[in-house]
């Protein structure tokens, strides 16, 4: 990728993002919070935008136009643009600064109205996080989705230049902002710091939960206290530390919660970035769609209700009209996957398949995967379907692993959410209109997506992660509503309860930092993922079968990110062999179904038996270092029928018939 | 925390914004929030598997660590 391409369109989309900001969203008396969100929404939506539109062509016209240089060149024409145009919002310029300087007097109020405990918390937060990316940079991005999935189509997308699908594997055909994200990184910076680039997101993530916590009232120290607690949550702390989509996913959908719950319901402008932010939520994770159905519903009422002296066909006009702006801009920035998907397989939201509703728009089901049926996966988190009810209390893990980026709630969590829940509802009989109001929406929020994550039946603890944007405000409320005493109870309560997850973070980035590189020395990138040097080696272009497991997808293309790889599933699949999660035992390799998958090399464990088809030889060309069960690169040779007649006496192929360490 | 003072008194987002002195009308709330808070938090540090195993792999990495 082109280094200046990439820089150029981060420097555009800044440029554009500020010009709009200061040209037409003046600063209200809560502009100073919605400006900082509108403008990290609008740099965004034009860095994905011109993706988008890149990609749309792709999808039409099969032309490879997702190219930075391409995003670049759109980015710099609207900037030109925004540049002739640009005296028209000179008048506002004033206003902007003035946001500016309010921006930091918040800031300030929010630290000065701190204690002692509140001041801990902060400082904190920020160290833990600050420390753990710099820990993160020394190695490669890590996560099993993101090495199985989202980084391998990340390389594919800019690759091919294109947004068609990598393969047909259910979980390659998602939504795949975050690919985008890390794919445009790969090409700006080194692999280290894009494995702690995802670290970014949880500063618009707490933001808008900092803001969502003013709006239901509470004080911006109380607001605070809360936002900080939410990034110790163990789900949303470990899933910031991996190359993933759920903490991106979850600042969108808080700043789309902002525009549309606490903005002006009759302002275009709000409503369009709360549809541009919910768009994008979608992008990340498609689990979403739940709340993005749920804001639109948020901004008919309160268009309606602020409409509501009119007559009642002239408030049902506002409120359609506000749900047609928000659809609108949510579907400028999903409608690029919903297209793909439709064109690709005849679903626009593949592989989801809800039953009859999808039956009755004649919407393809995706094979062997029925996200109704998919109940039995909890048993990995609960003992049986009651103990959700408890499991922040109890966070039990079949396999141990209690604090990861898909388990655990942890202190902060039990110790506030629960309570503020409860609070909350009492708190519904409030006399203030205004108060009541924003309490009903939370809590309408952190219950639907309950039901539905209930009624889906694959109950994961970060399949819920989206709750968190409506229930860390109420927790920010409950704070906000005591002084005295109960206040700095408050405070310690939150202090202890999330600087004890905090250094549940820290000390499991700390020991693998200490273990990989201080311990073993996994320095390169081959030793960090274990496989063979010989990978960073093959020429540009080399195809890759990937025989291991999913993971190992990402290693695979080498430093240079120049291979090409083929899933593991998708290869186990287009061989006959059943898809597994560890390496396979054994898998035959038939010639013609190697062609078709263009295949030059596989990697597979040395205690993997390869049984050869007709016209394929394998030739060892590297393997790990290590003691045990080893990944062996071989090359794969291709022989007509004619070249086969002493085939069976070729030392290389003979070996490989059987296992090499039986 | 201390109680803010012209930040909060300009208010939140679209000019409604109540400060704690206002909002703390309901001492009774108040108090069986932070009881309700200190006693699941109590709960959790004794219920929780992931504190008992994170601990316990605590002590077991440190002592990888020190032991090569």
């Amino acid at each position: 990728m082109n280094l200046l391409a990439a820089i150029a369109v981060v420097f555009f989309c800044g440029f554009l993002a500020t010009d709009i900001t200061r040209r037409w969203l003046a600063p209200g008396p809560g502009g100073r919070v919605a400006l900082a969100l509108a403008w990290f929404v609008l740099l965004a939506a034009f860095f994905f935008g011109t993706f988008f539109l890149l990609g749309f062509v792709n999808l039409v016209t099969g032309w490879p136009a997702l190219r930075p240089s391409l995003a670049a060149a759109l980015d710099g024409l609207l900037a030109l643009v925004a540049l002739v145009t640009g005296r028209r919002g000179a008048a506002r310029a004033g206003a902007a600064v003035a946001a500016r300087s309010g921006f930091r007097e918040e800031a300030r109020d929010a630290w000065g109205g701190l204690d002692g405990a509140g001041r801990i918390l902060t400082v904190a937060v920020a160290a833990t996080f600050i420390a753990s990316a710099a820990m993160l940079c020394a190695g490669f991005p890590r996560g099993y989705e993101p090495r199985a999935y989202h980084l391998p189509i990340a390389v594919h997308a800019f690759q091919t230049h294109g947004l068609r699908v990598w393969d047909r594997e259910h979980m390659d055909t998602f939504p795949a902002n975050g690919s985008l994200y890390y794919g445009y990184l790969m090409g700006l910076l080194p692999e280290h710091l894009v494995s702690a680039s995802n670290v970014l997101f949880l500063a618009p993530l707490l933001f808008s939960l900092y803001a969502l916590g003013r709006w239901t009232g509470s004080d911006s120290s109380a607001s605070l206290v809360a936002a900080c607690g939410a990034a110790t949550i163990p789900i949303a702390a470990f899933s910031s530390l991996e190359t993933g989509a759920d903490v991106a996913g979850i600042a969108f959908l808080g700043a789309a919660a902002y525009f549309a719950l606490a903005g002006d319901p009759l302002a275009t402008p709000d409503v369009l970035l709360a549809g541009l932010a919910a768009g994008l939520a979608f992008g990340f994770k498609s689990l979403h769609l739940v709340s993005v159905a749920f804001l639109l519903g948020v901004i008919a009422i309160r268009r309606w209700r602020a409409a509501s002296p009119s007559p009642i066909r002239r408030a049902s006009g506002v409120a359609a009209l506000g749900a047609c702006l928000f659809l609108a801009a949510v579907l400028a920035m999903s409608s690029v996957w919903l297209l793909r998907n439709w064109m690709e397989f005849r679903n626009p939201i593949y592989p989801v398949h809800v039953g009859r509703v999808s039956d009755a728009f004649g919407w393809a089901k995706a094979p062997g995967v029925d996200y109704l049926e998919r109940g039995a996966f909890q048993f990995e988190w609960v003992r049986s379907p009651a103990e959700w009810f408890v499991y922040p209390w109890i966070e039990w893990h079949s396999h141990g692993e209690n604090f990861k980026h898909s388990s655990g709630l942890g202190a902060f969590f039990a110790a506030t959410v629960p309570p503020a829940l409860v609070v909350s509802l009492l708190g519904l009989g409030s006399r203030k209109p205004r108060e009541r109001e924003a309490l009903a929406f939370l809590l309408a929020g952190c219950g639907l997506l309950f039901a539905v994550w209930w009624a889906l039946g694959d109950r994961q603890p970060r399949y819920l992660m989206g709750g968190l944007v409506y229930a860390i405000p109420l927790v920010a409320w409950m704070i906000g509503q005591s002084t005295g005493r109960a206040r700095r109870a408050f405070a310690w309560v939150a202090c202890v309860t999330a600087i004890f997850m905090l250094g549940v973070v820290l000390s499991k980035q700390g020991f693998e930092f200490a273990y990989r590189f201080l311990s073993l020395r996994q320095w390169s990138r081959h030793e960090f993922y274990g496989y063979p040097a010989a990978v960073d080696g093959l020429p540009a272009g080399s195809t890759v079968v990937n025989l291991v497991t999913p993971p190992d997808n990402w290693a695979l293309f080498g430093t240079k990110h120049d291979n090409r790889v083929i899933n593991q599933r998708w290869a186990l699949r287009a061989l006959g062999a059943p898809p597994t999660e560890t390496p396979p035992e054994s898998v035959s390799l038939d010639g013609a179904a190697l062609r078709r998958l263009g295949a030059t090399h596989i990697l597979a464990l040395s205690r993997t038996r390869l049984q050869l088809g007709p016209g394929v030889a394998l030739t060892e060309v590297g393997r790990s270092e290590g003691p045990v069960t080893l990944p062996v690169l071989y090359r794969v040779d291709y022989r007509e029928a004619w070249q086969r007649i002493g085939e069976a006496s070729t030392p290389a192929t003979s070996a490989l018939r059987t296992p090499v360490n039986p | 925390m201390k109680r803010n003072s012209k930040a909060d008194a300009r208010g939140a987002p679209n000019g409604a914004f109540a400060r704690p002195v206002d909002t703390a009308l309901r001492p009774g709330l108040s108090v069986l929030a932070v009881s309700l808070s200190a006693l699941s938090a109590v709960v959790y540090f004794l219920s929780s598997n992931g504190v008992r195993n994170h601990l316990r792999w605590l002590a077991h990495a440190a002592w990888k660590l020190l032991h090569g």
